[in-house]
């Protein structure tokens, strides 16, 4: 059974910046406390991981790229696109953005 | 004969005197605010000058002195507090002189808008303020900007909300980092539509690329020109960075934001009829962003979203 996110719910409904230095709800403090273990788990039980975007007040790009680029930076593009799926009727853009934006230009 | 000499010695007397008065002024803590006290329209030097000023002065005590101010807009009001800050850090206080009765007008007006208007030192956290001063990015402040934007009719302006993330996460991360100022932000609306103002007293944009060694031998209008378009890439120099003013580039192109102004360093940039254009000035070292939102932005914003989602779904 795939694991599910949720963001705006199991995180926050408003999004920060990049790094945990800049303030509350960043892009690192998302990968480092739900969106990188959740993963993990996701692997480990070879089951799919579900992120629900809608909800939120909008994605900021670098909390994007410090939280769904860091995982595919760390883990392998070809890994991560094969675990997570996105679920979004308002934020359809921002995962068209995450898969041709950050993740097809992750090196 | 003895005619000539007294006109020498008056006019040496006088001479001395003009001397001595100007010597008191620039040596002393008092800076005289220009009539137009404005950095948005025409040319911004005087203001420049005077932020310059409130630095460089030898004096712990400076005295911004309004007497022949007679505008005064808010956006100005906050970048003079900015700058005060960033002298406080220094030692200075810095304090306001309205003392003619065109000036005290003035001061009216601010302290209508504002309450706490006697000096620039009274970092009075409050509800009341009109402006909002932080070093970081708080939930709070997406939140206030969707409540202003709900009383022009305005809802879930999705990609408004994260420019302003992006452009406070800059100026954290470039500007105020590792000092002890604030960023700051200013809104009000006019006639339908928010006018948002955004200021740091930080590096500045150019200033930042050229410590980072990029685009030294770029004239600063091309540099920030090229920032915009993300072609400087960023000044941390990893690839997957510098997306925030981009960002901020379709924004304006796309007439999701209007009458963009952006001053940085010896730059001010504007957006007008599909153009940008630029002037150079003495450096403003800092970062000044202002622009307005109305509900015709807001629509363009929407319909491009819908033709996203159709090109997405044929």
């Amino acid at each position: 059974m795939a694991k599910l996110v949720n963001i705006a719910k199991d995180y926050s409904r408003t999004l920060g910046g990049r790094w945990i230095r800049l303030g509350e709800y960043s892009g690192e403090d998302f990968f480092k406390t739900i969106l990188e273990p959740q993963y993990l788990q996701a692997k480990k039980e070879n089951t799919k991981l579900v992120i629900e975007l809608d909800g939120t007040t909008g994605y900021p790009s670098s909390f994007l790229d410090q939280s769904f680029g860091e995982l595919a930076r760390k883990y392998g593009k070809d890994s991560v696109k094969d675990t997570v799926e996105f679920k979004a009727q308002v934020f359809s853009w921002v995962a068209d953005y995450i898969i041709r934006e950050i993740w097809n230009k992750t090196v | 004969m003895i005619s000539i000499i007294i006109c020498v010695i008056l006019a040496t007397v006088s001479c001395l005197f003009l001397f001595l008065i100007n010597r008191r002024r620039t040596h002393n803590g008092t800076i005289y605010l220009p009539k137009h006290c404005i950095l948005e329209t025409g040319n911004p030097y005087s203001v420049i000058r005077c932020l310059r000023k409130i630095m460089s002065r030898r004096t712990n005590d400076i005295i911004l002195d309004c007497c022949i101010v007679e505008s005064f807009p808010y956006e100005t009001y906050i970048t003079i507090c900015a700058q005060a800050e960033k002298a406080k850090d220094l030692g200075k206080t810095v304090s306001l002189n309205f003392s003619s009765t065109t000036s005290l007008k003035v001061l009216r007006v601010l302290i209508k808008d504002h309450k706490t208007a006697e000096t620039f030192h009274q970092h009075i956290v409050s509800s009341e303020l009109l402006f909002i001063q932080r070093s970081k990015i708080t939930p709070d402040i997406i939140g206030g900007l969707s409540k202003e934007l709900k009383k022009i009719g305005i809802k879930d302006y999705y990609e408004l909300n994260t420019l302003v993330t992006e452009i406070l996460g800059n100026a954290i991360e470039h500007g105020i980092r590792g000092r002890n100022i604030n960023w700051w932000m200013y809104h009000t609306k006019v006639k339908g539509n928010l006018k948002m103002v955004f200021v740091d007293m930080g590096t500045g944009i150019i200033s930042s690329y050229r410590k980072a060694g990029i685009g030294i031998l770029s004239s600063g209008s091309n540099l920030l020109l090229r920032a915009l378009k993300g072609a400087a890439g960023s000044s941390t120099k990893e690839p997957n960075r510098g997306r925030g003013l981009p960002q901020m580039d379709f924004m304006i192109r796309n007439n999701f934001i209007s009458n963009f102004i952006l001053i940085t360093n010896n730059v001010t940039l504007r957006y007008n009829n599909g153009e940008y254009a630029t002037s150079s000035h003495p450096n403003f070292v800092g970062t000044y962003y202002s622009w307005t939102v109305n509900k015709e932005n807001f629509f363009r914003w929407q319909n491009w979203l819908i033709s996203q989602k159709t090109i997405a779904e044929p």
